[in-house]
């Protein structure tokens, strides 16, 4: 509780430093133009710090109600004994360890001899085994980590499927699941550590948002209508981007450094490829074979059966 | 179109994730947070655990309101190990339902249908059967399980009239209904659905009862979870309307007139697989007791009577504009007969199709029963028989129920009594969707007859308010 009020206060602080700084130049006669440029880099450096600040008590707020949820359900248990509580309470999360890693591009940057904040593209091209179609896919960049930009995304339920079905969406993205059908459904993921369940939802409705907080796929599913799935995938950072239809695939603006590019479709198997990424850019081929999509099971684990709408 | 109510579990709200960056929730959180916090301290000696783990550290971590350093392995390990503590935490068994309270206005004396007292009517029959009845005894329905506003006053028999109202409206529990469902594996489902029907008692006896119209194993072998095997009391597999037999499943409340042939659930074995891309071929097979008629009807025979049982089978194909049609039929020994040398058999043609919020339903059939005089047992010409029916949801509350139908067969038992059936019926409907769990439906059933029989006054108005648990 200390680290939230302290995570709050040092986002305030920002908010404050930022006004300040923002306003300042009104204020100042005829800034040169490179006081301009280095007042402007340090509004886009505490835009930064405020967004990873947010993100923070964020992630403090989960984790704090995540312990509250596990002590409600001891409570509830029953003869939960204080040393009950005290294994089985999750310790207090620190703001240090969950802090957005802002600079993990930097690490990368270090590690390959001091190359700056500097951006380069990586292209590439995806075959697929047995001229499988390569259907939608896409390549990110992993082990960078931005902060949650307050994205909004919609998933909706329209005659008995998700609209759209396959999604793309930044950490930290808010995702509302309007029923736009007529029958009742209920939404819900097993995806570890994306885990969510908006119980029956009639039509008409929409059910409050649920934020990914993990990055990797969700399977998103109805527990009442079995073949209704939508695929999400959480990427980590904004560096990622569609696969054309031929295969062919730009990826802009990846800082400098070893990285490691994740190609990504619901229909084929995940690869990975570290690749160097210089000033000049990068490049990597990846080949991927068609992934079997087996009957998910429902919410409670079990299978659908036969009468399954 | 499923109007099932679909499960809720207890862990949709509050969700793990959902809706904990909203800004109007921060306060009740971090009042919920602040007491956990208090309650702790006070009681979970967790501060002392803390600090000594800080004691016992290394001291190379100067910030003291950090506490226990958690990275994000270990983070992501607790946020697994809670999400596995909520899949455990969910019962061995689920168990569901509904309660189903409705109120009917009958017209008439209840009753759908009339004796031909002296063959006035139908004078051909003078001399063939002592009693002739005309009408239809299902006719005037006021619920969803097909029980009729009265049984009227039939001579030569004595039947449970489990409404009898005799013409007078009124409220009617019409079911309460226990739905178990467990998990031997994950492909290996029980379940089980009972029905409890309070009703006037007689002769200081309770009138209330209990039916079990579902108690199955359904295993799925395959990985492809396309076949399925049922053994027990189960659903039948012949035309369509069975799979919305139950009330919170019925777009609206009443059977249609031939529910009676195709709804009863029997026991025996169940085999149904899909094929196809889309599972756009259906077949479906099963081997039972008995028939599928429905339980109160009398041509059902839960436990057979005679050593040969029954063959169903429904092979179902999905066209393009969400059509599907289907064929199904049924054969074997006649239920209740000692002996199998008397045959009952139904065979029929079935359509849906599922246009959005529309959805349109039909069936046409065709059915036989030879009749064993010498053991009591009915026998049935179903000439023709067949419904239209179509559901609309107008909005995502309220939604229209038309049907149209007819019913067209002659009932005999021996030279005694024979029923007469050359009815139509037109069905106007209701339904609003209070929640996912509360529907409130409403019927008006135009009942009539033609073809030589008199009109009779067995019109029903009925509505029902299914709330499911």
């Amino acid at each position: 509780m200390p680290m939230m009020i302290r995570a709050c206060g040092r986002a305030a602080f920002c908010v404050l430093v930022l006004t300040s700084v923002a306003v300042a130049p009104a204020a100042a006669a005829e800034p040169s133009p490179t006081d301009a440029a280095r007042l402007q880099g340090e509004i886009d450096r505490l835009k930064q710090e405020l967004a990873d600040q947010r993100q923070l008590i964020l992630q403090l707020m989960q984790a704090e109600q995540q312990r509250y949820d596990v002590v409600l359900k001891l409570l509830r248990a029953g003869g939960a004994s204080a040393a009950d509580l005290s294994s089985a309470l999750p310790p207090p999360p620190s703001a240090a360890a969950i802090a957005p890693k802002s600079g993990a591009g930097d690490a990368g940057k270090e590690s390959t001899g001091g190359a700056g904040r500097e951006a380069a593209t990586v292209t590439g091209r995806v075959r697929t085994g047995g001229g499988q179609p390569l259907g939608e896919a896409y390549v990110y960049v992993d082990g960078l980590r931005s902060s949650a930009r307050g994205h909004t995304v919609e998933i909706k339920q329209r005659d008995k499927q998700f609209a759209p079905r396959v999604v793309v969406v930044p950490l930290g993205t808010k995702v509302v699941f309007p029923n736009q059908d007529t029958v009742i459904h209920n939404v819900f993921s097993t995806a570890p550590g994306n885990a969510f369940d908006l119980g029956s939802v009639k039509g008409g409705e929409t059910s409050p948002p649920i934020v990914l907080l993990k990055p990797g796929p969700v399977e998103i599913f109805c527990n009442i209508h079995s073949k209704m799935r939508a695929d999400v995938l959480v990427v980590p950072n904004s560096h990622w981007t569609r696969v054309a239809a031929d295969g062919s695939f730009q990826l802009a603006g990846v800082p400098v450094g070893t990285r490691k590019i994740v190609l990504w479709s619901p229909t084929l198997k995940a690869v990975s490829q570290q690749v160097d990424v210089t000033p000049k850019g990068g490049n990597v081929t990846f080949s991927s074979e068609a992934m079997s999509i087996r009957p998910h099971l429902n919410k409670r684990g079990q299978a659908y059966g036969s009468y399954d709408d | 179109m499923g109007f099932a109510f679909g499960a809720s579990s207890a862990c949709s709200r509050p969700y793990v994730f959902g809706g904990g960056a909203s800004r109007a929730r921060i306060p009740k959180i971090s009042k919920r947070i602040l007491l956990v916090t208090a309650l702790l301290t006070a009681a979970s000696g967790i501060p002392a655990r803390v600090r000594a783990e800080e004691v016992a550290g290394d001291g190379e971590d100067d910030d003291q309101s950090a506490g226990v350093v958690l990275d994000n392995a270990a983070f992501e390990q607790r946020l697994a190990q809670s999400e596995a503590l909520v899949r455990n935490a969910q019962p061995t068994v689920q168990v569901g339902g509904y309660v189903d309270f409705g109120f009917f206005v009958p017209q008439g004396n209840g009753s759908g249908y009339i004796e031909d007292f002296g063959h006035v009517y139908f004078p051909g029959y003078a001399g063939q059967f002592g009693w002739v009845f005309l009408g239809d005894i299902l006719a005037p329905a006021i619920n969803t399980r097909g029980e009729v506003a009265d049984l009227g006053p039939a001579p030569g028999v004595n039947r449970t009239d489990s409404i009898n109202s005799r013409g007078a409206p009124g409220f009617v529990l019409n079911e309460v209904n226990v739905a178990l469902r467990s998990a031997l594996t994950p492909t290996a489902l029980v379940s089980a659905s009972i029905n409890f029907t309070p009703r006037t008692g007689n002769d200081f006896a309770l009138g209330d009862a209990f039916d079990v119209d579902i108690a199955q194993v359904e295993w799925l072998p395959t990985d492809s979870q396309r076949t399925s095997i049922f053994v027990g009391k189960m659903d039948p597999v012949f035309g369509i309307e069975y799979r919305d037999r139950k009330s919170d499943r019925r777009f609206g409340i009443t059977p249609s007139l031939m529910a009676r042939y195709t709804i009863g659930t029997a026991l025996g074995l169940k085999l149904r697989t899909k094929f196809g891309s889309n599972d756009r071929v259906v077949l479906a097979i099963a081997l039972t007791n008995g028939s599928n008629t429905t339980e109160q009807f009398h041509f059902y025979d839960e436990l057979d009577s005679n050593a040969g049982k029954t063959g169903s089978a429904r092979l179902s194909i999905k066209l393009p504009l969400s059509i599907e049609i289907g064929v199904s039929g049924s054969a074997g020994p006649q239920d209740r007969a000692t002996d199998t040398g008397h045959w009952m058999w139904f065979y029929g043609v079935d359509l849906m199709a599922h246009w959005g919020p529309v959805d349109l339903k039909g069936q046409w059939m065709q059915g036989h029963a030879d009749g064993q005089p010498s053991q009591g047992v009915y026998g049935l010409d179903l000439n023709n028989g067949a419904y239209l029916e179509l559901d609309a949801m107008l909005t995502s509350s309220l939604g229209v129920v038309g049907r149209g139908e007819f019913r067209d067969a002659f009932v005999w038992l021996d030279t005694q009594r024979a029923y007469l059936t050359k009815v139509w019926r037109a069905t106007l409907g209701l339904r609003w969707v209070l929640t996912p769990r509360a529907v409130v439906k409403a019927e008006y059933l135009m009942n009539g007859e033609y073809d030589g029989v008199p009109p009779i006054a067995d019109d029903v108005f009925t509505t029902s308010l299914v709330m499911g648990f």
